[in-house]
């Protein structure tokens, strides 16, 4: 069924491609950005996502960390608590399939990135455009905004496990796209600014792409459509001017695409993992309560617009509506919150050293739901140049103005759920997550 | 103000020319008026005890907020939002320093670099620390040295002026 609705989308799409370009209009006017890179396909002619249609056959990815699986040592297994997976990417009508290892797992955004020197079909991906009729650049920022992705929008079909395949916008990462950066991330033109840094390569970032399952579907939403917010670029040669971007042409989390296991994610580590380890496997379950592997016993805590929580620690209370933020995310590392009665080892990396067992109350924002959760904090395993382990389950970071329940998180509760916005599932509504 | 004063103010805000001489960390406070129409935001101030003067400014990006002390000089910025403010412009004479110090986290040894959503630095002249997920990054600048004494911009509540 996916078969010949995909094979009908694309019979029209690269019908249409071919009036552009024998009309000359398949550039949309501008002149295409250049780049180091091998060629992106034509531009699309409008906005080509489609969700999968049909039975899925398996909803569940290996999660990889330290050695483990297929993992890269010199890539995610270079990171520690970096929970890793393989995705394919194909070109829209399903052609020229590759499959990437060493695909970070991150609950803390939406939306799938993968490295554009790692792919050879990218000519068969054609080009997501602006209203502007030129090709889409994305400045997907990440941690205090100054640094992240680089490089153009492009469809893809994307196939997980045995799921129904889907097409959404992907992110190609290339810092030399349209010349805003070099290969070295040193600013050109620097759509992202010139204090941004750009990921430069697989070793780098300590990832070949990452797989967006967060708590919302697009990685902006509304906010890229009525203006420009500085994440979508309109490209034409080596300029890129701002500009918005209809949600339908956002990069997004193609877990919402699905049939029917598209109300979020499960992360599942059993056994629990309670000491440091070189290696470490857990699953990646897609969809919530549809299938006999992602059934849900548990409690949900809503999260905000901004993806935020409650977290109460030490008499303080965490939260968006107090300028301050909490939040679960497989993309950090470690615990980061701040506790000024346990050392840590100052800079650069601020973990503490000191072992502690604190309890924090996590609270969904309509405050229906709370819970106290007590943790582990150790002194990590440390040479001179890094940590010595690939998994620490009780690393714990120093930061102010914010509770960041990261990886160690899920490793403590063992099965944590992400509830996709207005997805609904047996846990309620999404936003939220629920353990 | 009327909607014709909100519009005439936003277009002198679009169509001011960038002067990279005028920037606003370390330099008197009079320049945040030239960051405001730069990022194209609007500016409300607000005193804090100790005589801090925090100005809050509002742009499509997000929101950031600059600190400067009883000498007038900016000694801190603030920002929350998807994207940070034009630091190129808010940084001035910082911008170098602050950029090798973020360069220099990212490339550095993978297993202590942070691959998290939290970065804490202290540059020689700067503490540079953020944190937050790509729907809700937060930010902030800080000179060494600068401001009162046990003063920590990111205690100071969202709250409007």
């Amino acid at each position: 069924m996916i078969k010949a609705r995909l094979r009908r989308q694309c019979l029209g799409w690269f019908s249409g491609m071919l009036f552009l370009l024998l009309s000359g209009c398949g550039g949309g006017g501008g002149t295409p950005p250049s780049s180091s890179q091998s060629p992106l396909g034509p531009l699309s002619a409008a906005c080509l996502t489609a969700k999968g249609t049909g039975n899925s056959s398996g909803n569940s990815l290996p999660l990889y960390l330290g050695t483990a699986g297929d993992n890269d040592q010199s890539v995610c297994g270079a990171a520690i608590n970096n929970p890793c997976t393989d995705i394919t990417i194909c070109s829209p009508s399903g052609s020229g399939c590759q499959t990437i290892s060493n695909i970070l797992v991150d609950t803390g955004s939406s939306g799938i990135r993968i490295f554009r020197s790692l792919l050879s079909n990218t000519s068969l991906l054609p080009g997501v455009e602006t209203s502007s009729g030129n090709p889409a650049g994305e400045c997907a920022a990440f941690g205090n905004g100054s640094y992240g992705d680089w490089g153009p929008l492009v469809y893809a079909q994307v196939r997980m496990s045995g799921e129904p395949p889907v097409i959404v916008p992907i992110q190609l990462i290339d810092p030399t796209y349209a010349g805003q950066y070099d290969a070295s991330g040193s600013p050109e033109s620097a759509a992202c600014g010139t204090t941004f840094s750009p990921d430069t390569s697989p070793s780098q970032a300590t990832f070949n792409g990452i797989l967006g399952v967060g708590l919302f579907v697009h990685f902006c939403g509304n906010d890229c459509v009525p203006q420009t917010n500085g994440t979508y670029f309109s490209c034409s040669g080596s300029t890129c001017t701002p500009s918005t971007l209809s949600t339908c042409s956002q990069d997004q989390n193609p877990v919402a695409q699905l049939p029917t296991d598209n109300q979020g994610v499960l992360l599942s580590f059993s056994p629990q993992i309670t000491n440091n380890e070189q290696s470490a496997t857990g699953s990646l379950y897609l969809g919530i309560n549809t299938q006999t592997d992602n059934t849900a016993s548990a409690t949900a805590y809503e999260a905000d617009s901004s993806g935020n929580f409650i977290t109460q620690f030490n008499g303080t209370t965490y939260s968006t509506a107090n300028g301050t933020q909490a939040f679960i995310d497989s993309g950090s590392d470690g615990y980061f919150f701040q506790d000024s009665q346990i050392p840590n080892s100052g800079s650069p990396d601020y973990y503490y050293t000191q072992s502690a067992t604190p309890s924090a109350t996590i609270q969904g924002v309509s405050g229906d739901t709370s819970i106290t959760v007590s943790f582990t904090i150790s002194n990590p395993p440390a040479t001179g140049s890094g940590f010595t382990d690939g998994i620490i389950p009780d690393i714990g970071f120093s930061a102010s103005g914010v509770f960041d329940w990261g990886m160690p998180f899920f490793f403590l509760k063992q099965n944590v759920f992400v509830g996709i916005n207005r997805k609904t599932s047996s846990l309620g509504t999404g936003p939220y997550w629920a353990f | 103000m009327s909607r014709f004063l909100l519009l005439s103010l936003s277009m002198i805000g679009l169509f001011t020319p960038v002067n990279p001489a005028l920037a606003a960390l370390g330099e008197p406070e009079t320049s945040v008026a030239h960051d405001r129409e730069v990022s194209r935001g609007t500016d409300t101030v607000r005193v804090l005890p100790g005589g801090v003067r925090m100005h809050r400014i509002v742009t499509p990006t997000g929101t950031y907020r600059e600190f400067s002390g009883s000498d007038g000089i900016v000694f801190a910025v603030t920002w929350q939002g998807m994207h940070p403010p034009p630091l190129s412009t808010v940084l001035g004479s910082y911008e170098e320093e602050y950029r090798q110090a973020i360069r220099t986290v990212r490339q550095g040894s993978p297993s202590s670099q942070g691959r998290s959503r939290v970065i804490n630095i202290r540059s020689p002249h700067l503490r540079i620390t953020g944190m937050g997920h790509p729907r809700d990054l937060r930010g902030m600048v800080k000179i060494l040295g600068k401001g009162p004494p046990g003063f920590n911009p990111q205690d100071i509540p969202p709250a409007s002026p």
